[in-house]
């Protein structure tokens, strides 16, 4: 990927993006649903290496040198579905390294947390209508 | 410039420079009194550096005003990922894409034992 606003050189990721982020995800999920979900996941990672200062994704104290951007873990979101998961990140000026730190479900309270896939299976048996596909951005 | 600050001057420099050896030689070259002037530098330094770190964290303050992410959510990233944002950037693995993540994670499963949700 060329960017000549915000070259990168290499990407660099936390190894429990691995052994924590990704497996606890993966046993959330069936096989199928993971490899959507790593879909969005790159996609995500595209936009942000895209531009890695985008409005409303610093974060603060502790890690107020990394940002961090919300996402869909699945292609088509039930409409008005808030974004499930976000990834945190960190794009290195002087040398060009784009970080990755973390990936992860929003708000998770307990072993389901808020994911899109739990909450969307409860309100699909509520409603099984009004799916539509979510753009980008 | 003051001796003292020259003298953190150099041991930064010696530092930046990453010459072990010219580091060492630096250091054992220290008479007492330099060093006891150089650890008052260096408190005073880091007292700067501190307050440039409050100043950062209120102009966070400030970003955050305008930022969607809740206090609350804000709260439990760093309760979550702060102590591992410190992690030695050596420590981190390149990135080759997605077949490579899933690859580590069948590795572990495969390691480990666990089950995608769908697996008896």
């Amino acid at each position: 990927m060329k960017n000549e606003d915000f070259p990168i050189r290499r990407i660099l990721f936390h190894p429990e993006i691995i052994s924590i982020d990704l497996v606890k995800i993966a046993q959330e999920m069936t096989e199928d649903q993971f490899d959507e979900f790593l879909t969005q996941y790159d996609k995500a990672i595209q936009i942000a290496m895209k531009n890695p200062y985008l409005p409303n994704t610093r974060l603060m104290y502790q890690l107020q040198d990394w940002s961090r951007i919300d996402f869909f873990s699945m292609k088509k979101p039930p409409r008005k579905f808030t974004r499930d998961d976000r990834f945190i990140y960190r794009y290195d000026a002087d040398f060009y390294d784009f970080f990755k730190l973390a990936v992860g479900l929003r708000n998770a309270k307990g072993k389901q947390g808020d994911s899109i896939y739990y909450t969307a299976k409860i309100r699909l048996e509520e409603s099984p209508d009004h799916w539509e596909e979510e753009n980008d951005g | 410039m003051s001796e003292s600050a020259q003298k953190v001057d150099q041991l930064f420099d010696k530092i930046e420079q990453e010459n072990k050896a010219e580091l060492l030689q630096f250091v054992e070259g220290l008479n007492p009194e330099e060093l006891e002037s150089l650890s008052k530098s260096i408190r005073w330094y880091r007292n700067v550096l501190k307050e440039i770190e409050r100043l950062r964290i209120e102009e966070s303050s400030h970003l955050n005003e305008q930022n969607n992410i809740s206090p609350d959510e804000m709260h439990e990233i760093n309760k979550k990922y702060g102590k591992r944002s410190k992690t030695d950037p050596s420590k981190f693995i390149e990135y080759k894409g997605i077949e490579q993540l899933k690859d580590l994670v069948l590795k572990d499963k495969a390691e480990k034992g666990w089950k995608f949700k769908d697996e008896k």
